[in-house]
């Protein structure tokens, strides 16, 4: 018999941690001898005991944000994600970092282990959880590492990398294209593959490096930090990595039809008149042109058009170019729409010098849901920047000042934070503070309570970030 | 293990992944070729995993390397060296493990048998990989190629260049105890079931083809367009969103597309040069080009609405006819030649002529398929075309002929039908000559066939022979055929001849299918026969008239 294959693996994997998230919740609410609780446990030994046949332990590991079964990472997309951020936080609270579960385990064994987790007291949680479980045979937890930092040096250089890469190859290709030269879109798709994949290991990282906004070339840096916003998003929704590259492809070519922009118009720093406006709205139908005159048509350069045209029609079509028979916008246009404003509210414009802090413009964000934005979408686009999305600048209740680098998976309102300036306002060497840490007593050691205008105060963090 | 298996085993993998690019190149995925080469090659990763748990494959510009061993080499630089395929897209290492699945090296292999050289193709080896998204094959990549190495430095410079002051920090925290900022708190948003339900909903939508969304736009950027050169080039666009539409078999987007610009340019405002656009765009739709297209998504089984197939064709004109005949010579399916014979059943008339220079194909099954498609059209002008056939070599053409000789009805077709009734060389074609004197039904095909069943060599043919012409008699329902069918069916014979027996049971079978009453008494009579052939038919034919009778009450 052929072994099974990778889809239905990599699906097997999900459905354990799901249902152990299950099992978890539901003994959160009701008494681990409950009958809920009884059938989700038995649900979830079936399953752990069939993959176990094949895979051997299920080894359950939390290694910075994600989660890895049997040394293969699991990605973080809607099919997971409420799962996914409550089995994070409980880790995390309880400082526990690998479940291994071994053949053979039986409901009996569930159950006690479940108890254990649920019941873990705020003070020492992991030493009692492990205390509690140790005369379970066939299951073992191990207390969290935290990651080296000389590992999270690396994959900030390569991440730092791949973007800049990213932004050389775009100003590349626009040049070329500009100038009416061939472009070569194997190069292009191969490059969309290489930042989607450090997306999917260093999410984080890469929104990290869309924040920075002081860079002369603002077009080819907001092409690449419209590419990185809209996979990130689209990751989340559980896109596969085809769906991903393709999303990376679009979403880098969504404003090609600036390059036919006359120059004096583009970079005109003072007010745009209303004759320059309506030229500046002709940029979605000639990418339109520009894309179907570049290439073969095929499913990439349909929905390239198709995104090009739309991302500044708006989710109630109220944007533009008008069209003469509504529609409704495509998914990708609607990613990368939110994707766009998002940066572009955030950067520094030729006619718009002064950018937004970034909570400020999620905030305009969240009154344009359900009008200019896809108030699905950006529920989703929230949870993944946080409520302080990076690059906030914010005060903690200890009177530091911090600047957000990192959300934090499970903890949507709890970012980690670069520390900037002390409770006296002196400026210190940044050091980085994750918000989600408690102290001995089981509460959270810093809390922000209140967030600066970043713009206002004119902070380069790419001091911090680069 | 002794030294070196793993070794020899690496090199029958390797050798093994250059045949298997070979065959899944040469042969479609249905051919047992295929199959059985998937199979081989799986086979021969797990002998080498009978050794190592994993296969690791060191890749330079002409030679792949095992550990230290080298186990391929080859200096030209073309595609099919192994080594140079994968280096030159940057692949630098492959980690084959022991669990990989069979559909994980069946991927795998699909990938590397691609053809990169097509230029329609946006892929190279490593980005195909990547979208495979494989769990049990590492592989690592050099992409240093892609960009410019430089430029990270100097961004990065001019990005850092202005310094943060530290006299700042104190200005924000002394600045912040006095005044609050404006800055609204965001609620925290979670994502509920429903959110996720509603997700799931997008997602499947999103999987729908996108062209009609793509038609919208290009109809958007039309309606916006002044300039001739703006319509010309959207004239373009339109004709490639045609083209792709019908490479993936979406008939009915390519149909909509030209309804709708039928209808613009039926509008009596619509300028010429707007009207000489879509005329223009309708006949590339009716190209060669795009009929081939076509021909090949039917023959790659992509499913066809035929209403839509035959709403688009009904914009085509007559010059799409000679694209639709080559179709029948090179297609293979069964199923996309029916659609083609179909599609010109309905142009045919369009240029009846052209048709039936199709009856000139060397091949003989185009031959049919227009023979076929003549009858359809019904037009007796074939009649003189098909006549020069009847020779044809082929029986399967020649039967061909013969039935729609006998389906259009006209007396020119009569002799060479006649010819064909004794015609030994095949029963098929005797049986359709048949036929086609009852289709005829004149009263010379009547009188053929009656003379036929009266001469004394008839008593000697096959029962199913003769059970045909009886049959195909039942047609004529006159007084004068009953009464000679009834004169058949009681003919006494001197001494028991089970051939005359059989003639009998034919015209009782005959006079069933008539469904005459006045037959009955006779009927009634055979039935007590001693024969027990004329006693079934008679039986079977009372049946069938009093079963008749009844249905008319």
């Amino acid at each position: 018999m052929k072994a099974k294959n990778r889809a239905d693996s990599s699906k097997t994997k999900i459905n354990l941690i799901n249902q152990l998230a299950v099992v978890l919740r539901s003994a959160e609410v009701h008494h681990v001898k409950n009958i809920a609780v009884g059938k989700a446990v038995n649900n979830f030994v079936f399953l752990v005991n069939e993959f176990m046949q094949d895979e051997g332990d299920f080894i359950l590991e939390l290694r910075g944000d994600f989660f890895f079964v049997n040394e293969s990472r699991i990605r973080y997309s809607s099919e997971v994600m409420v799962n996914f951020d409550y089995l994070v936080r409980l880790f995390r609270t309880l400082q526990v970092g690998t479940i291994m579960i071994k053949s053979g385990v039986g409901a009996n064994e569930i159950i006690g282990f479940t108890e254990a987790l649920v019941k873990a007291p705020a003070v020492n949680p992991f030493e009692i959880v492990e205390q509690k479980i140790s005369h379970i045979d066939n299951l073992d937890v191990y207390e969290l590492k935290k990651i080296i930092e000389e590992d999270l040096l690396d994959a900030r250089k390569m991440v730092k990398k791949a973007y800049f890469k990213a932004v050389s190859f775009t100003e590349g290709v626009m040049n070329k294209i500009q100038q009416g030269e061939k472009v070569a879109l194997k190069k292009a798709k191969r490059m969309i593959v290489s930042l989607v994949d450090h997306i999917i290991d260093q999410e984080q990282l890469l929104l990290g490096m869309t924040s920075i906004k002081n860079y002369d070339e603002y077009t080819y840096h907001h092409c690449v930090n419209v590419s990185i916003l809209s996979v990130a998003l689209g990751q989340r929704l559980g896109l596969n990595m085809k769906q991903l590259t393709e999303l990376g492809m679009v979403s880098l070519f969504h404003d090609i039809g600036k390059l036919e922009i006359p120059s004096n118009i583009l970079n005109k720093t003072g007010k745009l008149t209303d004759e320059e406006w309506q030229v500046i709205k002709k940029h979605p139908i000639e990418g339109v042109r520009l894309l179907l005159k570049m290439k073969h048509v095929d499913f990439i350069s349909i929905r390239s058009a198709i995104v090009a045209f739309e991302h500044h029609m708006f989710y109630n079509n109220s944007g533009y170019p008008a069209v003469k028979k509504s529609f409704p916008l495509d998914l990708y246009s609607r990613i990368v729409s939110l994707a766009d404003q998002y940066d572009a509210m955030t950067s520094a414009r030729v006619y718009s010098r002064i950018p937004m802090s970034p909570d400020k413009a999620l905030n305009l964000m969240i009154k344009q849901s359900g009008s200019q934005l896809d108030p699905l979408l950006l529920q989703f686009f929230i949870n993944m920047v946080g409520v302080y999305p990076i690059g906030t600048l914010v005060i903690l209740d200890s009177m530091e000042l911090g600047l957000v680098y990192e959300s934090n998976p499970g903890f949507i309102d709890r970012p980690r934070i670069l520390i900037i300036a002390d409770s006296n306002g002196k400026q210190v060497d940044a050091f980085p503070f994750d918000l989600a840490d408690k102290n001995n007593d089981g509460d959270y050691s810093k809390t922000i309570v209140r967030t600066l205008d970043i713009s206002k105060w004119n902070i380069n963090i790419a001091e911090y970030f680069v | 293990m002794e030294y070196g298996e793993d070794i020899k085993a690496a090199k029958v993998v390797i050798k093994m992944l250059l045949k298997a690019r070979k065959n899944l190149r040469m042969y479609p995925a249905n051919n047992p070729v295929y199959a059985n080469t998937l199979e081989d090659t799986f086979e021969k990763f797990k002998s080498f995993f009978y050794f190592q748990d994993k296969l690791v494959l060191n890749i330079r510009l002409y030679d792949i390397y095992y550990g230290e061993e080298l186990i391929y080499h080859n200096n030209e630089q073309k595609n099919d060296n192994l080594a140079f395929f994968f280096f030159k897209d940057g692949l630098r290492e492959f980690t084959f493990q022991k669990k990989m699945p069979f559909e994980e090296m069946e991927a795998f292999l699909k990938v590397i048998s691609s053809d990169f050289d097509n230029e329609v193709l946006d892929d190279d080896t490593v980005t195909l990989f990547w979208e495979n998204d494989f769990q049990h094959i590492r592989y690592i990549v050099e992409d240093a190629f892609l960009a410019d190495e430089d430029y990270e430095d100097q961004a990065v410079a001019q990005a850092k260049a202005e310094k943060n002051d530290p006299g700042k920090f104190k200005a924000i925290y002394d600045d912040s105890l006095v005044t609050k900022d404006k800055i609204e708190k965001i609620d925290i948003v979670t994502i509920e079931d429903d959110d996720l339900k509603l997700l799931f909903h997008e997602l499947e939508e999103d999987a729908n083809d996108k062209v009609d969304k793509f038609m919208d736009i290009i109809f958007e950027i039309f309606y916006k367009a002044k300039s001739n050169d703006e319509f010309s080039e959207i004239a373009d666009f339109f004709k490639s969103a045609v083209e792709y539409a019908v490479k993936k078999g979406n008939i009915e987007s390519a149909t909509k597309v030209l309804a709708r610009l039928k209808k613009i340019a039926s509008n009596a405002k619509v300028t010429d040069v707007v009207k000489d656009n879509i005329q223009n765009i309708i006949l590339f739709a009716g190209s060669e080009h795009i009929i081939y297209l076509l021909g090949e998504s039917l023959d790659s089984g992509t499913k066809t609405d035929t209403d839509s197939l035959k709403e688009l064709i009904s914009y085509f004109d007559k010059n799409s006819i000679p694209p639709f005949m080559n179709l029948l010579s090179t297609l293979d399916t069964i199923h996309a030649r029916k659609v083609v014979i179909d599609v010109l059943v309905i142009l045919g008339p369009k240029d009846f002529m052209t048709v039936t220079k199709g009856l000139n194909s060397p091949e003989w099954y185009v031959v049919r398929n227009i023979i076929y498609v003549l009858r359809e059209i019904g037009d007796k002008r074939a009649v003189d075309y098909l006549l020069k056939k009847v020779n044809h070599p082929d029986t399967r053409v020649k039967i061909e002929v013969i039935r729609t000789l006998g389906e259009l009805g006209d007396s020119r077709g009569l002799l060479p039908i006649i010819e064909c009734l004794d015609d030994n060389s095949d029963i098929q074609l005797k049986f359709t000559a048949i036929r086609a004197l009852g289709r005829l039904a004149s009263n010379d095909a009547r009188k053929v066939l009656l003379d036929k069943i009266f001469k004394k060599t008839f008593l000697n043919k096959e029962f199913n022979e003769k059970k045909e012409y009886f049959h195909i008699l039942s047609r004529w329902k006159d007084k004068e055929m009953i009464a000679c069918l009834i004169k058949i069916l009681m003919k006494k014979t001197l001494f028991s001849n089970s051939k005359v027996y059989e003639n009998r049971a034919c015209a009782a079978y005959s006079l069933g299918l008539i469904g005459s009453r006045d037959a009955l008494p006779f009927l009634y009579k055979c039935q007590k026969d001693n024969n027990k052939l004329i006693k079934e038919f008679s039986d079977s034919a009372i049946k069938r008239i009093d079963h008749e009778s009844q249905k008319q009450g």
